[in-house]
């Protein structure tokens, strides 16, 4: 006799629900349902049956489960007692109850001893019912999602198409959607070449392994699957890819295991196939699936329709709509074949990757419609240099790619890339207007590896841009591995200020003649858990580069005002000021606006007393939205501060231009001026000219007792430096802020 | 020297040098003899890698399995920071052994990985398969159903967790030469006599029913939509240094475990090793699955006592007729801290008894291991006996 608490089969079913609806698909549900029946009703073994078919057992060995004697005991009448075998335990009787209301799934529960009283069967009873209902709800649920991932698909191409998307952008989504939707490991879109009807060009791949992509580019009409359902017009089929009488000797020795392709029409021509394959073995395509991949394939000839003519359609596919050239799958194709042409000799394939300088600021301030015309003119510019076997591509936005074959020394290589550097710097004339771009390019030589010379020639262009723009530099080993520490150093960084990494410290600006503390300047710091305190020259140009200086600004503008209305509010001096640097990135940033007004609001401290900072370099690239930028910014009463005043070429030019409150002279111009009269003029230049402005002067940088006293002479009104204080953290200069410790006119002279 | 058909020895060492506890308690068990399987527990005091180096070099050919414990058994009482080590040979035995490291990433196919290397034992007379675990590894339970559905109905499952002292920082696990971690390290025995298995507790449910509302495989978030920490302390009147100080909760939480219940009176119980005082959650070595009733589980010397004779009883009434030639215990650290250094010198004198003489062997575990009937295989705070004919 069995002691059980009163609530014992509620409970069970109670846990029972949890465990079956907690599950994420059908399978789970069914593992979770058989193993929670066996431990509530102590089972020896229990087995799912969905008709004839075997969806789960527990309690049998592996691969032992006596499938025919649980048929048999499913189909027998309800009244007979049955058994079946359970290895270790001889023939065990079964009770059994139906999942669901279709009549066909059975649990089948197999227990030693006992039979199960009247309580144990109601259970099993509801458990039963419990777990068809929790199948059939996943099973409902996966099919919809299944049809509304092939729905918002399917509309995500009709939208392409019907935006005139670039053709290739539409196949790369049809192709992406087919992977997706069949669940292979690779797709691919396949076109006939116009020139050449026996062979096929791969115009979309996703998944295909990079050392096979290089090979299968382009292909025979005879070979593959793909050409064979151009060929006969009908969708192909096989599962057992390596049995395949069309199957690729390349794909069967990479072990593909099954293969599906349906033919792509224009017009009811066929024009070429969409390719889906798979390396997993027993994959099998259901009429479902097979139905699924005509759809699709109707969506491509759709698209390809809709561009109308065949010929157009392939170059299209192929190449830039805007200069012309080649486009990114072209150049790769071309690539591929000079790598195997070169494989039979010694000489060598180079890649030049040419990235445009100041682009951006052209296509900005005069707007896309010149800067098309810009790029069409580079494009023309580079196609002039080069040979009849070399080849020329734009690979997006402002980045081309050059080609050449059979180079003996990379001497060719860098020659040609001066020539294109010289040609694409020569002024462009657009509308009587002169515009100026410039190139830097990076260059890889190589007899294999298509992808991976494009990559190094990319990396090479990147150094040629740190290294100041305008030049090429031919890709070394090393710069794989300075890549990889930018990278870290970039993933480092985008957490920096979750992990409250940064920190503002802070410098004190004081009244030249009184020593009184005028203001601070806010300056970042980093914290880095490795390489210790880094400073902004470190870290600012990467953030700058990957956009995350918008990110740090807005910390950096917030945490200033929050600190300075901390101060307010503890008593510091009600004029007391703020200097905060903006980044050229920043502004860029059509948000800049907002953020500063926010960083105000926020803290509310007083807009008067915040100083933005830009450096001279910046306000030299100068265009009409960053002067927009800037008034609007002054339109908040903040005031603007050009930094580095006097180290750009042109100081004078955009005093006029730019809405400017105060001019920081340079730390080169204060360091001479203990060292004797004839080496002060400069300095005076910059006072004077202040003053005839009507704008106050920082100088900056001034480290010796000497130097504050020829300022003084001169009559320059404000200064910071070492001198005075160097940039501390807040609670180290607080003292000083709040009146307790006096400003320090003549501290100590020495950096540590 | 015997030249029996099974034989079974046991030794034991206190010596805290771990070549010397590995000569000792090995050498005591083997007494000369070429065995076909050694199993050795021993506290995480000892330097464990020497220990499993000597003890594997005495073992010769054999296969050589066991783990680190909190607290070890054998004849003559319990011990803690020593070594124990139980031998078997003889041509009446056949075993395998294999292990799996990655458990807590992967119990069930752990547990179905281990199952599928050993069942060449299935072809005995009488088998079953012991495992020794890392129990602060994962769900423990997930373990076993891996294993079970693999190895079926008609394989007993018996084993433990291994200890580490009450530390909960990290337990081994041994397999031949080498000192694992996370892994499960597994020996099918095939005998052509009988083996017994006994698994009792003693504990008893107090008080209401909780429903457990939101829990994870090895937390309880909550218990009635409270978070389950703060009913936990609360329902228990937990002492004020339990709440806030984790190693006076561990020892609070020994003697404070939940029950589920199941088909059969005796819950099964599930010991609360842990807390996550940040989050307010209950830890657990096996999963207690949302939408299970639990009740607070206490026990007295008396109670606890008792199941280790039951337990005891029916490991001997399962070799049928025969006497046992060998014993081995997986008891709960946690048994431990509710009958004391005086309870638990008299729980191993009643173990002995049953033993009548034959050599025993076993350790304090956190988690046992024991599926005789139907899926449920993992205890807590509970006793299991392996008698060995």
């Amino acid at each position: 006799m069995t002691v059980r608490a009163a609530s014992w089969s509620t409970q069970q079913l109670a846990e029972f629900v949890a465990a079956v609806s907690s599950v994420a698909d059908a399978d789970l549900a069914a593992r979770a349902g058989v193993e929670r029946v066996a431990e509530a009703l102590d089972a020896d073994a229990v087995a799912l049956m969905y008709g004839e078919r075997l969806a789960y057992a527990i309690g049998w060995p592996a691969g032992a489960t006596p499938v025919d004697a649980i048929r048999a005991a499913v189909a027998a009448d309800l009244d007979d007692e049955h058994v079946v075998p359970v290895p270790g335990l001889g023939y065990v009787p079964i009770t059994r109850a139906e999942v669901g209301e279709d009549g066909d799934a059975y649990l089948v529960v197999a227990r030693e001893g006992e039979p199960p009283d009247a309580e144990e069967k109601g259970l099993l009873r509801a458990m039963a019912r419990t777990l068809g209902l929790a199948m059939h709800n996943h099973q409902v649920v996966s099919a919809l999602r299944e049809r509304q991932r092939l729905l918002e698909g399917l509309s995500e191409i009709q939208r392409a198409i019907a935006l005139r998307e670039p053709l290739h952008q539409v196949l790369n989504t049809i192709v992406g959607l087919a992977q997706e939707i069949l669940g292979d490991d690779q797709a691919a879109l396949m076109l006939r070449d116009p020139a050449d009807p026996d062979s096929l060009i791969v115009a979309a791949s996703t998944g295909v392994p990079q050392e096979l992509e290089d090979r299968v580019q382009r292909r025979r009409i005879d070979e593959g699957i793909g050409g064979r359902a151009v060929l006969e017009d009908r969708l192909i089929v096989a599962e057992r890819y390596a049995e395949s009488s069309a199957a690729m000797s390349l794909f069967v020795k990479a072990g593909l295991a099954s293969a599906m392709a349906a033919p792509v029409h224009i017009e009811g021509d066929v024009v070429g196939c969409l390719l889906v394959s798979s390396y997993r073995h027993g994959l099998q395509y259901t009429p479902a699936d097979q139905n699924l991949l005509i759809t699709i394939a109707q969506q491509a000839s759709l698209a390809l329709t809709d561009a109308r003519i065949v010929s157009d359609m392939v170059h299209q596919a192929l190449h830039d709509p805007l200069t012309g050239m080649p486009n990114r799958a072209l150049f790769g194709d071309r690539l591929a074949h000079a790598l195997q042409r070169t494989e039979r000799t010694t000489s060598e394939v180079a890649v030049l990757f040419v990235d445009l300088d100041r682009f951006k600021p052209v296509n900005d301030s005069l707007g896309h419609a010149v800067g098309d015309e810009v790029l069409c003119v580079v494009a023309e510019r580079i196609s002039g240099c080069l040979r009849e076997s070399d080849t020329a591509a734009r690979l997006g936005g402002d980045e081309f790619a050059v080609l050449l074959e059979e180079i003996d020394t990379q001497a060719e290589a860098t020659t040609l890339a001066q020539r294109i550097i010289d040609t694409v710097a020569a002024p462009i004339v657009i509308d009587g207007r002169h515009v100026f771009v410039g190139a830097s390019i990076g260059i890889a030589t190589g007899q294999r590896g298509a992808e991976d010379l494009l990559r190094k020639a990319d990396l090479a262009m990147y150094r040629a841009k740190a290294d100041g723009r305008g030049r090429s530099v031919l890709f070394e080993p090393r710069m794989q591995g300075q890549a990889l520490e930018r990278l870290e150093l970039e993933i480092e960084l985008r957490g920096a200020i979750e992990r409250a990494e940064m920190e503002l410290f802070y410098q004190p600006i004081v009244v030249l003649d009184s020593g009184a503390l005028h203001g601070v300047e806010a300056l970042l710091r980093w914290h880095h858990p490795e390489r210790g305190l880094v400073g902004p020259a470190d870290f600012i140009p990467l953030a700058e580069e990957t956009g995350l200086i918008i990110e740090i600004g807005w910390w950096v503008l917030e945490t200033a005002c929050r600190q300075l209305a901390a101060w307010h509010g503890a008593g510091a001096q009600r004029d007391l000021t703020m200097n905060v640097n903006l980044s050229g990135r920043q502004l860029e940033d059509p948000g800049l606006h907002s953020t500063v007004a926010d960083a105000l609001s926020h803290a509310a401290v007083d807009e008067g007393s915040l100083i933005l900072e830009i450096t001279e370099t910046v306000l030299m690239h100068d265009t009409d939205a960053t002067i927009e930028r800037l008034r609007a910014l002054r339109a908040l009463g903040v005031r603007l501060a050009v930094d580095d005043f006097g180290t750009g070429y042109s100081s004078l030019r955009y005093l006029n231009r730019f809405p400017i409150d105060v001019l920081k002279m340079a730390s080169p111009f204060v360091e001479p001026l203990d060292a004797g009269s004839e080496r002060r003029s400069l300095a005076q230049t910059i006072v004077s000219l202040g003053s005839n402005l009507g704008l106050p002067v920082i100088a900056e940088g001034i480290e010796r007792p000497e130097q504050h006293a020829a300022l003084v002479a001169l009559g320059c009104e404000l200064g910071q430096g070492y001198h005075f204080g160097r940039p501390v953290p807040a609670a180290e200069i607080e003292p000083q802020i709040l009146g307790k410790r006096p400003a320090n006119g003549g501290g100590s002279h020495t950096r540590s | 020297m015997s030249d029996a058909l099974r034989w079974v020895g046991a030794g034991r060492s206190d010596s805290q040098d771990s070549q010397t506890a590995a000569e000792r308690a090995v050498g005591d068990a083997l007494q000369g003899r070429a065995a076909k399987l050694v199993v050795l527990f021993a506290s995480e005091a000892l330097d464990l890698q020497r220990l499993v180096t000597h003890a594997q070099r005495l073992a010769g050919d054999a296969p050589l399995v066991g783990c680190s414990t909190a607290g070890e058994i054998a004849g003559g009482g319990p011990g803690d920071a020593g070594v124990v080590a139980l031998a078997l040979g003889g041509d009446g035995f056949v075993i395998a052994t294999t292990h799996v490291t990655g458990l807590a990433a992967a119990p069930r196919e752990a547990g179905a990985e281990v199952a599928a290397a050993l069942s060449e034992v299935a072809g005995a007379p009488h088998h079953l398969l012991m495992l020794l675990t890392d129990g602060l590894a994962g769900d423990q339970q997930e373990m076993v159903r891996g294993a079970y559905s693999v190895a079926g109905a008609g394989m007993p499952l018996v084993g433990g967790c291994a200890g580490d002292d009450l530390h909960m920082a990290a337990t081994h696990q041994f397999f031949n030469g080498e000192v694992l971690q996370d892994a499960v390290v597994a020996v099918g025995i095939g005998s052509d006599a009988p083996l017994g298995i006994g698994v009792r507790h003693g504990w008893k449910a107090v008080g209401e029913p909780m429903l457990v509302t939101a829990s994870r495989p090895n937390n309880v978030d909550t218990l009635d939509d409270q978070p389950a920490l703060d009913v936990y302390l609360e329902r228990l009147n937990a002492p004020a240094e339990a709440r806030t100080d984790r190693e006076a909760f561990i020892r609070f939480a020994l003697e404070h475990p939940l029950g589920m219940a199941r088909r059969t009176g005796e819950e099964q119980v599930r010991w609360i090793p842990s807390a996550d005082f940040d989050s307010r959650s209950l830890v657990t070595s096996a999963e207690v699955p949302p939408g299970a009733l639990v009740r607070l589980m206490v026990g007295d010397t008396a109670s606890v006592l008792a199941a280790t004779d039951a337990a005891c009883a029916d490991a001997v009434t399962g070799l049928a007729g025969e006497q046992p030639i060998g014993m081995l215990v997986f008891d709960c650290a946690a048994r431990r801290a509710v009958l004391g250094q005086d309870g638990i010198a008299t729980e191993i004198e009643r173990v002995e008894r049953y033993a009548a003489g034959a050599p025993l062997a076993g350790f304090y575990t956190y988690g046992e291991i024991a599926r005789t009937r139907g899926v449920a295989g993992f205890h807590n705070q509970t006793l299991v006996v392996l008698a060995i004919a």
